[in-house]
């Protein structure tokens, strides 16, 4: 990404990875070690270049996981791994129905526009 | 289009490129051919605006590549190679890779719309990868990792190409559909290539020029006709050789190559 904003501060800080559900941090991924980098958003865990999602979007989406045993990806083994493929999926298909609502803002979620229901 | 003034990059206390002038023109595609090791991988990162250089300018339609513009370069410019994105990507989906191409840096950060979407699984699916979009990078093959970077390069439309070897690792089929996406790209006006290859097979007339790479310098370049003749080529090699084109192909015989 190119100068980090204050959007991408707060992105950070109110959204997760759409895989693990994991903290977001900005790293410098170094691609030569004599002067070539660029800051990116990152999940340590999965070690990865990572916009995030909501952690409401992401919760929903692996509660669906959970209780329904989705699975996109089925020519791949089941394990954590496809588990974490299919969560940032939903999270996907999920992020798009609630910006499509007008659900998502700037902020993230518009809370008051939502139901109360617990995620 | 890009022009390299007396560049040099060095590595530690070693220069990998040495005072290195080049000029590439609209409608130009260029070969650069030299041996392992020569620098041409280093020197087409600079050129590619993910590199800095120690000395010298690069610069495009006359402007200075630096900081602040090297972004959109790299919009403008589409660039392969999986020595270098090797490094960077490992687990991101291919999609996301693919839509990276439209803002110039590694990662998508989530601006993407339906319309950009849509093209780049266009692009995979015409490269044989439509079913691979949501897969992690590092469960894909080294041939279907370089059709991703090649649609990632092509996404935007670029003014020009700096491929780094876009042949490796892709089978008879790959190479087939890689070319005919190149060719298609080429077809319009104005549009630029570097290519490095190693291979005699690649180099065809559909390039219009050469340049030989030498311990980080440019020892030859020209029309590839020219660059590509016996005596150019022995001159470089420092060995007798005999180049040929047969039929458009080009030929390096090395009689005595030990």
């Amino acid at each position: 990404m190119g100068k980090i904003t204050d959007d991408d501060r707060k992105r950070m800080a109110r959204c997760c990875c759409k895989q693990c559900g994991g903290p977001l941090k900005m790293k410098v991924v170094v691609y030569d070690p004599y002067g070539g980098h660029d800051v990116e958003m990152f999940c340590e865990h999965c070690h990865k270049i990572e916009y995030g999602t909501e952690k409401e979007i992401y919760n929903l989406a692996a509660r669906f996981i959970d209780n329904y045993q989705y699975n996109y990806f089925m020519d791949m083994v089941e394990d954590e791994r496809s588990e974490q493929m299919n969560t940032a999926k939903l999270c996907e298909i999920i992020g798009w129905v609630f910006s499509e609502l007008g659900l998502i803002g700037e902020d993230g979620i518009i809370k008051d526009k939502l139901p109360e229901f617990d995620i | 289009m890009i022009t390299a003034e007396e560049i040099t990059i060095r590595r530690g206390v070693r220069q990998v490129v040495h005072d290195v002038s080049w000029k590439i023109g609209a409608n130009e595609r260029w070969i650069l051919f030299g041996l392992n090791g020569c620098g041409k991988t280093t020197l087409l990162r600079a050129l590619a605006g993910y590199l800095g250089v120690n000395k010298g300018s690069i610069q495009i339609d006359g402007v200075p590549l630096n900081k602040e513009n090297k972004t959109e370069w790299r919009i403008r410019s589409g660039f392969v190679s999986s020595s270098f994105f090797n490094q960077c990507y490992r687990t991101e989906p291919v999609l996301d890779i693919v839509l990276s191409g439209l803002y110039g840096h590694l990662g998508v950060a989530g601006r993407a719309g339906a319309a950009e979407i849509i093209k780049a699984k266009a692009l995979l699916r015409e490269l044989g990868l439509g079913s691979k979009h949501q897969y992690p990078f590092d469960t894909l093959s080294s041939g279907q990792q370089q059709k991703v970077l090649l649609a990632r390069a092509l996404i935007h439309e670029p003014d020009m190409l700096i491929l780094d070897e876009p042949f490796t690792g892709l089978d008879i089929l790959g190479r087939m559909q890689v070319q005919e996406l190149l060719n298609e790209w080429m077809e319009k006006d104005g549009r630029s290539m570097i290519s490095v290859t190693h291979h005699c097979d690649e180099i065809t007339p559909a390039y219009t020029h050469a340049a030989l790479m030498k311990n980080g310098k440019l020892f030859e370049t020209g029309f590839i006709q020219d660059v590509f003749d016996s005596e150019s080529v022995s001159a470089f090699l420092e060995k007798s050789v005999d180049v040929s084109w047969h039929n458009g192909q080009l030929k390096i015989d090395i009689p005595d190559y030990r």
